[in-house]
């Protein structure tokens, strides 16, 4: 879940002005708080109130009515809204405060695929009534599905069971992996049949994964598959060299 | 443009490191996963409605699927 928790997300937001300011000059402050800011976490808040950079990927003003400021913003995890609102309406020489406030997108999952508490009664009803489970295999869907926003490694079905056991990710258990991968980056382990198997933190690049032959590739921090679902790998036996006596 | 979250930005290939195959006899793709598979290993992207915790919220989906455990992700703050 720590891996949703740090992920981007999308918000749309009501802002309100406490006086009424030229659409314009909503326009042109709006461009300021687009890239790199620093936020004062808000009074009420989860975390210590200390400066911190958070970047906005995007800030798109959808409709201004009188002192109404309707609007769609992409952000890094830990972004405060109520405060962009806060310093925005700074930014127009007056004061402004958060009216709504609606997450429309966290990591993979996005509005679209919202169900309610009611969408969840009727699908599980018509699966134990009537054994249809199409409506239920909609809604719930893999754990894979939550971790899709990840950067990817598959390993050889002889890594598995270790990966599972909590051992780290070394460079011949690898197969396949995705571009880009920075050291540092969160990565999702996966099976060739595209199962997840953990999370890890990258201690590698893609390139530098791609031109070593040995070596630790991931730290392992948690594990979702059970052990045992693949077989426990044996070591080829070498024999022992002969000593001399 | 498409307005676009910072992992949405970034486009992987997949790179093959060395070839592999994998036996059947272990595991599952999950696509295949049955429903009772499903409903002890999955996620749900829930609207949840305002006025009970998320707490509350996962209390009650544990009635309605008659299942153990169910855990949140994080909700909206207010």
């Amino acid at each position: 879940m720590d891996a949703l928790l740090k992920a981007g997300k999308e918000y749309v937001c009501i802002m309100h002005l406490h006086a009424e300011i030229p659409i314009s000059k909503i326009h042109k402050a709006s461009k300021e708080f687009i890239g790199k800011i620093t936020q004062l976490p808000p009074v009420k808040s989860a975390v210590k109130r200390q400066l911190r950079e958070r970047e906005i990927y995007y800030l798109e003003i959808l409709e201004i009515k009188e002192k109404d400021v309707l609007f769609i913003v992409g952000c890094q995890a830990g972004t405060y809204i109520r405060t962009l609102c806060v310093n925005w309406g700074r930014a127009l020489g007056t004061n402004a405060h958060m009216a709504e406030l609606v997450r429309t997108k966290a990591g993979p999952f996005k509005e679209s695929e919202w169900y309610s508490l009611h969408d969840l009664k009727d699908a599980y009803e018509l699966y134990k009534t009537e054994n249809n489970d199409s409506l239920l295999k909609k809604i719930i869907k893999p754990t894979e599905f939550g971790i899709s926003h990840l950067p990817k490694i598959w390993i050889t079905d002889n890594a598995v069971d270790t990966v599972c056991h909590g051992a780290n990710l070394n460079i011949p258990g690898i197969t396949k992996l995705e571009s880009e991968i920075k050291k540092g980056d969160n990565i999702a382990i996966m099976t060739i049949k595209n199962e997840l198997v953990g999370l890890g933190i990258s201690e590698l690049s893609t390139e530098e994964i791609m031109n070593q032959n040995k070596g630790l590739a991931v730290k392992t921090t948690k594990v979702f598959m059970e052990a045992e679902t693949y077989p426990h790998y044996n070591r080829p036996h070498y024999s022992q060299p002969a000593r001399n006596n | 443009m498409e307005n676009k979250l910072l992992f949405e930005q970034i486009e992987r290939k997949v790179l093959v490191k060395k070839e592999s195959v994998t036996d059947v006899k272990y595991g599952k793709k999950p696509e295949e996963r049955a429903i009772e598979e499903l409903l002890n290993n999955g996620v749900i992207c829930l609207n949840k409605p305002q006025g009970p915790s998320s707490h509350q919220v996962a209390d009650y989906i544990k009635q309605i699927f008659n299942v153990e455990k169910v855990g949140h992700g994080g909700t909206l703050e207010n």
